[in-house]
C-alpha cells in the first residue's frame, strides 16, 4: 500500500518526457515496442498485406513480367534484374508495414479510446512514438528480408557495391521506415477512424509506387521532364539507393530490357542523396513527434 | 457536499463532444481516504467525468484539482481503470499486464494475487485477451489498475459483468485499501455497489442530483409502494410514476398519503409499503429528483 506522507510531500510532477529518467524512458519505449510488435505480428491483415502481398507480387512479376534470360542485352543478367526487382518490391513491403500497419495500429488505439487511459499515465509521448517506430522497423525488416529471400530462391543475385554499402543500406532502411511511420502518424491524426486510415494509407502506398515509376525502378515510365523525381521522392530514392548498394547495378529492368533502364537519371550514389533521405526522415519525424505530443497526448487524439 | 480533506475537487466542469455537452457544470468533492460512488444510469457521463479527473480528457470549462494540482501533474499519484479501453485483444493477459506495468513508476508485482482473489484462473493469462469473456476482461483491467501503489484509484464500473460473489470480493479489496488510507472514486450503475461506499454522488443527465452518505441519502428517499397483479397504485405514488420490476410494480409514496390506506385499498391484491432500498434510491434520484428540483 502507498505511503500517504510520501505522496503528500511530492511536488509538482510533469507528465512530459523531460522529467523522466532515461531508464524509465527506455522501459516505456520497450513497452510500446513489444506491445506493437506482438499485436502487429498477430494481426492477419499484417501477415497478408505486409508479408504475403510483397512476396506474392514479386513472384507474379518474376513469372509474368521479367524477360527471359535470352532476351536480355549484354549489360545485365536475369539474376541482377531479379535482384533489383526484389529490392524494389521489398521496399514496397517496408512502406506497407511502416505506413499501413502502423497507421492501422495507432488508429485502432485512438478509435478504441485507449488514449484516455494512456494520457492518465506518466508516459513520455516520445517513448510511445519511438516504441512504435522500433516495432515498425522490426516488422518491416522481416517483410523486406522475406522478399529478398523469395527473390534469392527465384535466382535473384545480390552483391554489396562496396565497403560503404552496409551502413548506407542500413541507414537508408531506417530513415525510410521513419518516413513511413511518421506519415502514418500524420494520416492517422488527420483521419482518426481506423478503417478509413487503412484505405487512405493503402492509396498513398500505391499512388506513390506508380507515380515514381515502380519505386524508381522504371523511370522511363514517367514524362522525361519529371524523371528526376525518382531521386527525390523518399520511396523511390530509398529504393534506388538500396538497389545500387545491394545489387550489381542492372543495366536493364523488366520494362527496360526493351526500352531503356533504371537510368537516366543516374543512380543516387553520392552521400548527398543519403542526406536528402535524412532530411525527409527528420522533417516527417519532427512533424510526427510534435503531433504525438501536442495532438495525441496534450490534446485529445481519438475524441 | 463540501469536504475539508478532499482528494479530488471538481468545480463547474463542462465537457462536450461536438453534439452537445455530456457534462454541464458538474461540481464534486471526493473525500480523502474514503470510497465515493458515482451512481447513475448508462450514458450520463460517469466515464467522461472519471476520464477528466484522471487527465485522460481535458475539460472545456471548469476546474479539476487532484491532491491540489491539475490532473496532468498528479498522474503518478493515481491509477485509472477504464472499462473496455485498456486491453489489446491480440496480446495475452500477461503481455497486457507487462505493458501497463512498464508505464507507471508505482507499478507493483501483485496482479496475480489480485486476480486469484477475484477467482480468475491465472493460467488464462497465457491466452490472448480476445478470447476472454467480459467478466475476465473486467477482472484483468481491475487487477492492472489496483496493482499500482498510489493514493487515488479511479475505477470505471469495475463490477460490471461480474457475478455477485466476485462483486463482494471487489468490495472487500476496496475496503482494505480504504483501511490503508487510500481514496477510491468508483462509478457504477449497480445499486449493490452502494454497500461499499462512504459517499454517493448520483449522476444524471442533468448533473449530480444528490450527494451524501448512503444512510443520509436513504433517509431522504420516500417509502416505497409495491403492488402485484391488478392493483392500481398510480394515485398513491409521486408523479404517478411506476417502476416495473420482475414481479411487482413500485413507486414512491406521495407525501400526503397514508400508507395503511394504500395497503387497505389493495382489495385483495398484494400491495405493500416498505422502506426504500438502494435500488429505490437509484430510481428516486435518477428519475424523480433532479438537480433543478432543489
Amino acid at each position: 500500500m502507498s505511503s500517504r506522507s510520501e505522496f503528500g510531500q511530492t511536488g509538482t510532477e510533469g507528465s512530459d518526457g523531460g522529467l523522466l529518467g532515461g531508464g524509465r524512458w527506455l522501459r516505456q519505449t520497450k513497452a510500446f515496442a513489444l506491445r506493437n510488435l506482438r499485436a502487429t505480428l498477430r494481426t492477419k491483415a499484417t501477415i497478408l498485406w505486409g508479408f504475403g502481398f510483397p512476396a506474392f507480387w514479386y513472384f507474379v512479376t518474376s513469372l509474368l513480367f521479367l524477360p527471359d534470360a535470352g532476351d536480355i542485352g549484354p549489360g545485365a543478367t536475369i539474376g541482377e534484374i531479379k535482384g533489383a526487382t526484389a529490392v524494389s518490391l521489398g521496399l514496397f513491403g517496408v512502406l506497407t508495414v511502416t505506413l499501413v500497419a502502423f497507421a492501422s495500429g495507432l488508429g485502432e488505439d485512438l478509435t478504441a479510446k485507449r488514449y484516455r487511459k494512456l494520457r492518465s499515465l506518466p508516459v513520455a509521448p516520445s517513448a510511445d512514438f519511438v516504441g512504435r517506430y522500433l516495432a515498425g522497423v522490426a516488422v518491416a525488416a522481416v517483410s523486406y528480408v522475406l522478399v529478398l529471400l523469395v527473390g534469392f530462391v527465384d535466382g535473384a543475385e545480390y552483391a554489396l557495391h562496396g565497403p560503404g554499402s552496409v551502413p548506407v543500406v542500413t541507414v537508408s532502411f531506417l530513415l525510410f521506415s521513419l518516413v513511413g511511420v511518421s506519415l502514418a502518424v500524420l494520416v492517422t491524426w488527420l483521419v482518426e477512424d481506423s478503417e478509413i486510415v487503412v484505405g487512405i494509407t493503402n492509396a498513398i502506398l500505391l499512388v506513390s509506387f506508380f507515380l515514381t515509376g515502380y519505386n524508381g525502378m522504371n523511370p522511363e515510365l514517367l514524362p522525361e521532364e519529371t524523371r528526376q523525381i525518382v531521386n527525390i521522392a523518399p520511396n523511390s530514392l530509398a529504393s534506388r539507393l538500396q538497389t545500387f548498394h545491394l545489387t550489381e547495378t542492372p543495366a536493364t529492368t523488366p520494362t527496360g530490357a526493351q526500352t531503356g533502364g533504371v537510368t537516366p537519371p543516374s543512380f543516387p550514389v553520392e552521400l548527398e542523396f543519403v542526406a536528402l533521405l535524412a532530411v525527409w526522415a527528420v522533417a516527417f519525424g519532427v512533424v510526427a513527434s510534435v503531433l504525438m505530443d501536442q495532438a495525441v497526448y496534450r490534446g485529445e487524439g481519438g475524441e | 457536499m463540501s469536504v475539508s480533506g478532499a482528494a479530488v475537487r471538481v468545480r463547474g466542469l463542462r465537457k462536450g463532444f461536438g453534439d452537445g455537452d455530456v457534462l454541464d457544470g458538474v461540481t464534486l468533492e471526493v473525500p480523502d481516504g474514503e470510497i465515493t460512488l458515482l451512481m447513475g444510469p448508462n450514458g450520463v457521463g460517469k466515464t467522461i467525468l472519471l476520464s477528466c479527473i484522471a487527465g485522460g480528457l481535458h475539460p472545456d470549462a471548469g476546474e479539476i484539482n487532484v491532491f491540489g494540482v491539475a490532473p496532468e501533474e498528479a498522474n503518478r499519484r493515481l491509477s485509472f481503470m477504464l472499462q473496455d479501453a485498456m486491453l489489446v485483444d491480440e496480446l495475452t493477459g500477461r503481455e497486457n499486464i507487462a505493458f501497463f506495468r512498464d508505464l507507471h513508476p508505482r507499478s507493483t508485482e501483485t496482479p496475480d494475487d489480485i486476480l486469484e482473489r477475484l477467482a480468475f484462473d491465472t493460467g488464462a493469462l497465457e491466452r490472448e485477451v480476445g478470447d476472454y469473456s467480459g467478466g475476465m476482461k473486467r477482472k484483468l483491467e481491475l487487477a492492472i489498475a489496483l496493482s499500482v501503489d498510489v493514493p487515488l484509484y479511479l475505477l470505471d464500473e469495475p463490477t460490471a459483468a461480474l457475478d455477485m460473489t466476485t462483486v463482494e470480493r471487489v468490495h472487500a479489496m476496496l475496503a482494505e485499501r480504504r483501511a490503508a488510507g487510500e481514496t477510491t472514486l468508483v462509478s457504477s450503475h449497480l445499486p449493490a455497489d452502494a454497500d461499499l461506499a462512504d459517499h454517493i454522488a448520483v449522476v444524471t443527465e442533468e448533473g449530480i442530483s444528490a450527494t451524501g452518505s448512503p444512510t443520509e441519502l436513504l433517509e431522504t428517499v420516500p417509502r416505497v409502494v409495491l403492488a402485484e397483479g391488478s392493483a392500481d397504485i398510480t394515485g398513491a405514488v409521486r408523479e404517478g410514476r411506476l417502476f416495473e420490476g420482475e414481479l411487482r410494480r413500485r413507486g414512491f409514496l406521495r407525501e400526503d398519503t397514508d400508507p395503511e390506506a394504500v395497503t387497505a385499498a389493495g382489495q385483495g391484491a398484494a400491495v405493500e409499503v416498505r422502506e426504500p432500498t438502494y435500488t429505490d434510491l437509484f430510481n428516486y434520484y435518477v428519475h424523480l429528483e433532479t438537480p433543478g428540483d432543489g
